[in-house]
């Protein structure tokens, strides 16, 4: 192909680095709550404190995807200097491991990190896939959950 | 309360004897951008979404992929673990249609004795457009 990739060679440097994905954020009561009534999962476990007690938790449990939480899905694009003109962004993919539960009362810090960078042809035009990786750990140095995103970037 | 799904219970091929299903209206999208704090116009502006080329503001992809994790917590219950969960977007979801997720059984093996339940899962709309094909890693309690 004649035509000059989408990924400069400073951007596949930029690969592995840190990403700026957020403070540490708290796990609140109220957060699991309106969380869980967005996603209509109105699970006890999420909602009962007596009832997540009498399963063996320590507090309501967070849903899976609570680590989401004031995500900043464009914190690759801080880093990362564009050599095209960007026609829209596109929310790609979504990837995630859960290693253990959060619980109201938990503190989670995210890191991130670029992972990857792929250029590919598509029916809107020429596309950026960038995939980062967010670590969240808990206020005991746990690891909670690790989400890897992919964000698209059609270029004009 | 259900009976524990057991992961003797599970057929390789078979499909996930449990939906969810969500009607998307503006309201439902707009929970779920406070909920996760995701402000992006695309989710609740309906010029902003119309200037990106949409008919309509659309649903956020996290929250579908959410849906798939909810199809497969109530499907194996309290004594099941979620350990992945992953899908790809492949369409956007508008107010007016219905997410309805659904999912097959692909693998089933145990390893360092814990029972693994590999899954097919798949957000569709009211009409079977696929959005979001996906995939998801749960264990289950054995008998044995």
């Amino acid at each position: 192909m004649a035509e000059k990739s989408l990924i400069t060679e400073e951007m596949r440097a930029a690969i592995g680095k840190p990403l700026d994905s957020g403070e540490p954020f708290p796990v609140e009561k109220g957060s699991i709550k309106n969380l869980a009534e967005a996603m209509n999962h109105l699970n006890p476990l999420y909602l009962d404190e007596a009832y997540a007690k009498s399963k063996g938790h320590g507090a309501v449990v967070a849903p899976p995807m609570f680590s989401t939480y004031d995500l900043r899905l464009d914190a690759p694009l801080k880093i990362l200097e564009l050599p095209f003109e960007v026609a829209a962004g596109l929310h790609g993919s979504d990837d995630w491991e859960f290693i253990r539960d959060a619980h109201a009362g938990d503190v989670l810090t995210p890191k991130g990190k670029l992972l990857n960078l792929v250029e590919k042809d598509g029916t809107r035009g020429r596309m950026l896939f960038i995939t980062s990786e967010i670590t969240y750990t808990n206020q005991r140095g746990e690891v909670v959950a690790i989400y890897r995103p992919t964000e698209i970037i059609i270029a004009k | 309360m259900k009976n524990p799904l057991y992961f003797e219970d599970v057929v390789i091929g078979q499909d996930i004897p449990h939906q969810v299903k969500e009607p998307l209206t503006t309201r439902s999208v707009v929970k779920w951008a406070a909920a996760v704090k995701d402000f992006y116009e695309i989710h609740y502006d309906k010029d902003f979404a119309r200037l990106m080329g949409m008919p309509d503001i659309i649903a956020h992809g996290p929250y579908k992929c959410a849906l798939l994790s909810r199809l497969m917590i109530e499907w194996i219950g309290e004594r099941g673990k979620l350990h992945k969960v992953l899908c790809t977007h492949k369409a956007s979801n508008f107010p007016g249609e219905t997410l309805v997720c659904k999912g097959k059984v692909k693998s089933k093996y145990s390893k360092d004795g814990k029972h693994y339940v590999e899954c097919e899962l798949w957000v569709e709309n009211q009409d079977g457009k696929v959005a979001a094909p996906g995939e998801a890693l749960v264990s289950l309690p054995s008998r044995g």
